[in-house]
């Protein structure tokens, strides 16, 4: 699956080098992930992917890793 | 539920009434500081709006559009067959604010009268209320009412909230004729969304009492009490893309029109981010798709009615438009209409001043035509 148009505009929304976002890159509620990250993260996978997420499953993920992991098995189903 | 095709009705006119103050950025930049202020001035596209500050209601921003309308129209009061008022900012739990209104507009005593408690999606189905009502039989005229004051149910200090909503009152005077093409509604509901958009306390699922109303600090700074709106922003913009999306492509498709020959798409005014992914996802160019977010803010049930006039007032009083129309929101409910406007009335928005203590009750000498109750029937 090809992630790289979604990490260049990620790299976008969170202002770092596209190179940082690997799976261990943190998403935290308090700092980087805030109530307007998460809602242009959930553009992002709708855009590219067509994928949907619940706000609550989006706020559990705590690295990117995860978030990868959720859009391949919403592909795989 | 998706209607067939709803045919000989059509829309004489509409008006809305705001109140006159306006709450401006400055204001918001001392209570959030400006930083915050500005990047939610940003995502949600509201700059400013105009919220009552003394207890305006809702009926009375609906009076002003109503009573303006009706004789822009020259439609005799005893004409309206039946009053439907959509709110979630009533006057009372009871009686029904339509009754009132009734009374206040001078309508007829066999005018049928009744409230709908709906926010984002209620004008889309107080049209198919409207319409199935006069395209079943019976009912010639229909004066539709939908407005809120959300301003008064949030909290000032909440920053999830406080800048949004703004206040409107609206006013559609629909009747029985020979529109060319029918309406087409669809409409739904989720209630897994009860939670996600809520006044959770002071009515009878959890009563008042000397707790409810107390403000304290939710999810970091945010001060807010029972009985202020809650919203979980993200939940709703999620609720967006799951079924915002499908069911404007899904009306449109019925309709069989093409995204060119569609002259607007007019949303529930949510909030710009989403309005602008909406666009984005159901192909329609952003010229299209109007937005009043900046000066009126979300304005619940009345976001749709007031965009049509306050954006496209101008092409909806000398052309035909073909209108899609999608409110969404509260409940989960939601509703589109694929509609075919003749030329029609607009008014307004007309600036209601705010209230004064010698307000307090709407005065009903105003209901002057209507003879006195004896009792006797």
């Amino acid at each position: 699956m090809d992630f790289e148009p979604f990490l260049s505009d990620l790299a976008q929304l969170f202002s770092v080098e596209i190179g940082e976002l690997t799976d261990e890159f943190v998403l935290d509620t308090n700092k980087n992930f805030d109530s307007l990250a998460i809602i242009s993260m959930m553009a992002l996978m709708d855009d590219h992917f067509g994928c949907e997420i619940s706000g609550e499953e989006l706020r559990n993920c705590k690295n990117l890793g995860q978030v990868l992991r959720i859009i391949e098995s919403s592909k795989e189903s | 539920m998706r209607s067939g095709s709803i045919t000989g009705v059509r829309i004489a006119g509409l008006s809305a009434a705001v109140p006159e103050s306006v709450r401006s950025p400055v204001e918001d930049d001392a209570v959030f500081g400006p930083d915050t202020a500005e990047k939610i001035r940003r995502v949600s596209g509201v700059i400013r709006r105009h919220v009552t500050l003394e207890g305006l209601c809702t009926s009375d921003l609906c009076f002003v559009a109503g009573e303006s309308l009706l004789d822009g129209l020259k439609w005799e009061r005893s004409s309206v067959d039946a009053l439907i008022f959509v709110t979630q900012t009533p006057d009372y739990f009871l009686p029904a604010t339509g009754c009132m209104l009734q009374n206040r507009l001078g309508l007829a005593r066999t005018c049928a009268a009744f409230d709908v408690n709906l926010g984002c999606s209620g004008y889309v189905y107080g049209l198919w209320l409207a319409s199935a009502l006069i395209s079943g039989g019976g009912v010639r005229r229909i004066l539709l009412l939908v407005g809120d004051t959300v301003s008064r149910i949030v909290s000032p200090e909440d920053r999830s909230t406080a800048m949004l909503f703004g206040d409107a009152g609206t006013a559609t005077a629909i009747e029985a004729g020979d529109a060319d093409e029918g309406m087409i509604f669809e409409l739904g509901t989720d209630g897994r969304g009860r939670d996600k958009l809520i006044v959770p306390a002071g009515a009878f699922r959890e009563p008042h009492n000397e707790m409810t109303g107390l403000r304290s600090k939710c999810e970091g700074d945010n001060l807010r009490s029972r009985e202020d709106l809650y919203m979980d922003g993200s939940e709703v913009f999620a609720f967006s893309i799951r079924e915002v999306i499908p069911l404007i492509r899904s009306v449109q498709s019925r309709a069989g029109w093409s995204t060119d020959s569609v002259d607007a798409l007019v949303l529930h005014q949510a909030n710009l981010f989403m309005l602008q992914h909406i666009a984005k996802r159901t192909g329609f160019p952003w010229e299209k798709v109007p937005s009043t977010l900046e000066s009126f803010g979300n304005t619940s049930s009345a976001s749709i009615p007031l965009t049509m006039i306050v954006s496209l007032g101008q092409r909806l009083r000398t052309d035909s438009l073909k209108l899609l129309l999608a409110g969404f929101g509260v409940g989960w409910s939601w509703g589109a209409a694929a509609l075919t406007c003749d030329p029609m009335a607009v008014l307004g928005p007309i600036l209601v001043r705010d209230r004064t203590e010698s307000d307090s009750r709407p005065d009903d000498s105003e209901a002057a035509d209507v003879p006195p109750f004896s009792g006797k029937t």
